[in-house]
C-alpha cells in the first residue's frame, strides 16, 4: 500500500519521463520503450557501464538529469517486497529498496522494480557494504510532504532514484573510487555528536516514545535469532541486542530485518561500536522500560571512525561488566564471608523496587527471616525439578521425563530407542518459600540446588524417596524458625523477566537468636 | 551498614505477613490490630498446666505463663501430633490469637533454647515499641 502511493507519486512527479509508472510497462520491452530510451539517454547502455559517465549525487539537478548512472555504497537495504497493482489486483510486482551513498554528505534512496525472481536475485546478491554501480536509473523528485521518507531513510537530497529490471541495471563496482567509497562505511551519516546517550533516553522516558533518535553504543550481547511470522503472514527474523554506553550498562536494541541481523551476527561483544542513525525508541509496557528498535529508516555505521566512538571503545575496554545484569553471574559472586550488610524485608522490597526502575549493580546482603511457607511435604511435587541429563532442559514426570527440546538428541533418540527413556533425569531442588520478618514478607522465592541441599543435609535424589511423614518432620525443623539468609538482588536480562529485579537466595542457615536481637535493636 | 529506614509509622503498612515476637501479656492487645497489620506472633513462656486433649479430640490445650501473665494455648494436630511437652520448661509458640475464644492458636510449639529464653524478652520489648510506632496513626482499638 505504501509503495503504491509512492509509485503514483513517481508518475506524477516526472512528466518528462516516458515511463508512465504503469505496471504493464514492465511486461515487455516494446518498440516504443526502446525509442524513448534511445532518445532520452542515447549514451546509456544498461549492459555496459564502462563507457558511460557516472554522476555524483551532489551534481544531480532535478531540472535536467533524469536518467543517470551512479556509483555508491549500499548503506542499508530491505528484503524484496511484493506490491499489488491498484488497477489490477492480480498483478504483483516486487520491489527492492536500498540507500546508496557516494560521499560523506550525500546519500539517496533507491527503489528497484521488477518481477519476483529478478528482484529476489538482486536482494540475494547485493548487501550492506557493497559498492555498486546503478545504470539507467531515473531521478525523481521526492514528494514535498515528506511521505516518501515516512518508511525510508531521511536523505539530504531532494530526489530519489528508481530503476526497473527492463531499463536499469545494478552491478558490483570495482573502479578507481572503490576504496574511497568503502571508507564511507565508517563515517556516520549524522554529525558525530548527534546522538542520545542511553541514559538520556531513559531520562526522557515516555516523552520520546515513538521518536527516531541516533545512538552511539557498544554491542554487549547479540541474542538468539528468532524466526517470526507477522500478522500479515510475512516471514521475518527478530534478534535482540544488548548495547551499552558510558551511561548505561545494558539497553535493548531490537533488529527485525534479516540483512541487519546477518550483519549483527558478525559483531563482537564489547568490541564492536555502532552508530545507529534513526532507531525508533519506544516505551515497552511489559518491561516497564525504554527500548530501541531498528526499522526501515535506520542506518547503522559499524565501528565509526570518530573520536566519540574511540573514546567509547576505550571505555568499554576499561570496564569490568562482569557483574550487573547477567543472571548467571554466580561465578563472580563474592564469598559469603565478605557479605556483611544486614537488611530487613521492607528494605529489600525497596531495593527491588528501585532496581526495576533504574539499573544499579548487583546488591548482596543478609536478612534474618522466618520461613513462613515451606511446603516440602505436599503431595505431587512442586519441590523437585527434573532436568534432561543431556541438555538440562526441564522435563516432567507426566511426560515420562521425555526431553522436549527439539535441539537435544536425548529427546530425538527416545522416539526411536525406548531404552533411552529409562535413563533417569537429573533431579534437583526447587522449593518455593515465603520469608518474613517484623516488616513484612517476600513470597515466591525459591531455594534451589545446593542451597537446599546444605539446609536439609540430604541430596535431592535421597529426598525424592522420602515418605510424606518424614518430609513433614523435616519441614518443621525449618518452618517458622529463624534463619540467616544471604541474598543477591540483580536486574534480570533474560526472557520475560527482563528488567525486573530478581531476588536470589545464596545461602540459608539457622540463625542465632542474639544476632537477630542485636540487629533488631540496631534498627530501632 | 546501610540503614535507610524511615520511622515505620510514616510509611504505609505492608499488607504482607509480619512475624512479631511479643510478651504473653501484650498478645491480646496487639491482636486487636489484625485488620490493620497482617501478623503472626512468637511468644516464649513456661508451660504451667497439663497438656490435655479437648473433649472433641481435635486439639490439645495448655497454659503458657511468664513472670506475671498467662495465656491459654491450643494446638490443632493437623499434619502432625503435638510432641511431648514438659510442664515447667520454657517453650516457644508461634501462632495467632483468637480474640473470640481468648486463646492462642499455636501452629508451632517446641522447647525454647537457652538463647531464646535469654533474648526473647528483649526482642518482645523492641517489637512492642515497633508496634506502638506502627499503630500511632491508627484509631484506638
Amino acid at each position: 500500500m505504501i509503495f503504491l502511493k509512492r509509485f503514483n507519486c513517481i508518475a506524477l512527479a516526472d512528466d518528462k519521463m516516458a515511463w508512465s509508472g504503469q505496471f504493464s510497462d514492465f511486461d515487455s520491452f516494446t518498440r516504443q520503450n526502446d525509442k524513448r530510451n534511445t532518445s532520452n539517454a542515447r549514451s546509456i547502455n544498461a549492459n555496459d557501464n564502462k563507457d558511460k559517465t557516472n554522476i555524483k549525487l551532489e551534481n544531480i539537478n532535478l531540472g535536467y538529469s533524469s536518467i543517470v548512472n551512479v556509483v555508491g555504497l549500499i548503506l542499508s537495504r530491505e528484503d524484496a517486497r511484493s506490491v499489488q497493482s491498484r488497477k489490477n489486483s492480480s498483478t504483483e510486482r516486487f520491489v527492492f529498496n536500498f540507500t546508496l551513498r557516494d560521499s560523506p554528505l550525500f546519500y539517496v534512496n533507491v527503489t528497484f522494480w521488477g518481477k519476483e525472481q529478478n528482484i529476489k536475485d538482486l536482494t540475494d546478491r547485493f548487501h550492506i557494504g557493497d559498492v555498486v554501480c546503478l545504470s539507467n536509473v531515473q531521478v525523481q523528485a521526492k514528494p514535498q510532504d515528506g511521505s516518501d521518507e515516512k518508511y525510508k531513510s531521511a536523505t539530504p537530497v531532494p530526489f530519489c532514484l528508481s530503476g526497473s529490471e527492463n531499463h536499469s541495471n545494478i552491478e558490483w563496482y570495482n573502479g578507481p573510487e572503490s576504496d574511497t567509497l568503502l571508507q564511507l562505511q565508517h563515517v556516520p551519516i549524522k554529525a558525530t555528536n548527534d546522538f542520545y546517550t542511553l541514559e538520556d533516553i531513559q531520562a526522557n522516558g515516555q516523552g520520546l516514545h515513538g521518536e527516531h533518535v541516533n545512538l552511539l553504543c557498544v554491542v554487549r550481547k547479540v541474542g538468539q535469532v528468532k524466526e517470526i511470522t507477522t500478522k500479515a503472514g510475512r516471514h521475518t527474523q527478530r534478534c535482540e541486542l544488548r548495547i551499552l554506553d558510558e551511561t548505561c550498562p545494558s539497553f535493548a536494541l531490537v533488529l527485525w530485518d534479516k540483512e541487519l541481523i546477518d550483519l549483527a551476527l558478525t559483531w563482537v561483544p564489547y568490541e564492536t561500536v555502532i552508530f545507529a542513525a534513526d532507531v525508533k525508541v519506544t516505551y515497552d509496557d511489559f518491561r516497564s522500560t525504554m527500548i530501541a528498535t531498528a526499522d526501515s529508516k535506520t542506518i547503522v555505521t559499524v565501528n565509526p571512525d570518530t573520536l566519540e566512538a574511540q573514546s567509547l571503545y576505550q571505555f568499554a575496554h576499561s570496564q569490568d561488566f562482569q557483574d550487573g545484569d547477567e543472571s548467571s553471574g554466580s561465578k563472580t559472586d563474592p564469598s559469603l564471608d565478605s557479605i556483611t550488610d544486614v537488611y530487613n524485608i521492607s528494605q529489600i522490597k525497596q531495593i527491588m523496587k528501585d532496581l526495576s526502575k533504574q539499573w544499579k549493580p548487583t546488591q548482596y546482603g543478609i536478612v534474618y527471616v522466618f520461613l513462613t511457607q515451606f511446603n516440602i511435604d505436599t503431595e505431587g511435587g512442586g519441590v523437585l525439578r527434573f532436568r534432561c541429563e543431556k541438555c538440562r532442559e526441564t522435563v516432567h514426570e507426566d511426560r515420562g521425563y521425555l526431553c522436549s527440546n527439539v535441539e537435544c538428541t536425548q529427546g530425538a533418540l527416545a522416539m526411536f530407542d525406548s531404552s533411552v527413556i529409562d535413563k533417569q533425569p537429573v533431579v534437583e531442588y526447587s522449593v518455593p518459600v515465603s520469608i518474613s520478618d517484623h516488616t513484612g514478607t517476600i513470597e515466591h522465592c525459591f531455594i534451589d540446588g545446593t542451597v537446599m541441599e546444605n539446609l536439609l543435609g540430604i541430596k535431592a535424589e535421597v529426598f525424592r524417596d522420602l515418605n510424606i511423614d518424614k518430609r513433614t518432620q523435616m519441614k518443621w525443623n525449618f518452618l517458622l524458625e529463624r534463619c540467616k539468609l544471604y541474598f543477591k538482588i540483580f536486574k534480570s536480562s533474560s526472557g520475560g523477566t527482563e528488567n525486573k529485579s530478581v531476588f536470589r537466595i545464596m545461602s540459608l542457615e539457622p540463625a542465632k537468636v542474639q544476632d537477630c536481637v542485636q540487629n533488631f535493636i540496631r534498627e530501632m | 551498614l546501610k540503614q535507610q529506614n524511615k520511622k515505620p509509622s510514616e510509611k504505609k503498612i505492608d499488607p504482607s505477613l509480619h512475624v512479631m515476637t511479643l510478651h504473653l501479656s501484650s498478645v491480646p492487645h496487639w491482636a486487636k490490630y489484625r485488620d490493620n497489620i497482617n501478623m503472626i506472633f512468637e511468644v516464649f513462656g513456661i508451660i504451667d498446666s497439663a497438656v490435655i486433649r479437648d473433649a472433641t479430640g481435635t486439639h490439645r490445650e495448655f497454659i503458657l505463663r511468664d513472670e506475671q501473665h498467662h495465656l491459654k494455648c491450643v494446638f490443632y494436630e493437623i499434619d502432625r501430633e503435638l510432641q511431648k511437652l514438659i510442664r515447667g520448661h520454657w517453650h516457644r509458640c508461634v501462632g495467632t490469637y483468637d480474640i473470640k475464644n481468648g486463646c492462642f492458636k499455636c501452629v508451632s510449639v517446641r522447647a525454647a533454647t537457652m538463647e531464646e529464653k535469654n533474648h526473647g524478652q528483649q526482642l518482645a520489648k523492641s517489637t512492642n515499641e515497633l508496634l506502638k510506632q506502627m499503630t500511632r496513626h491508627l484509631p484506638e482499638q
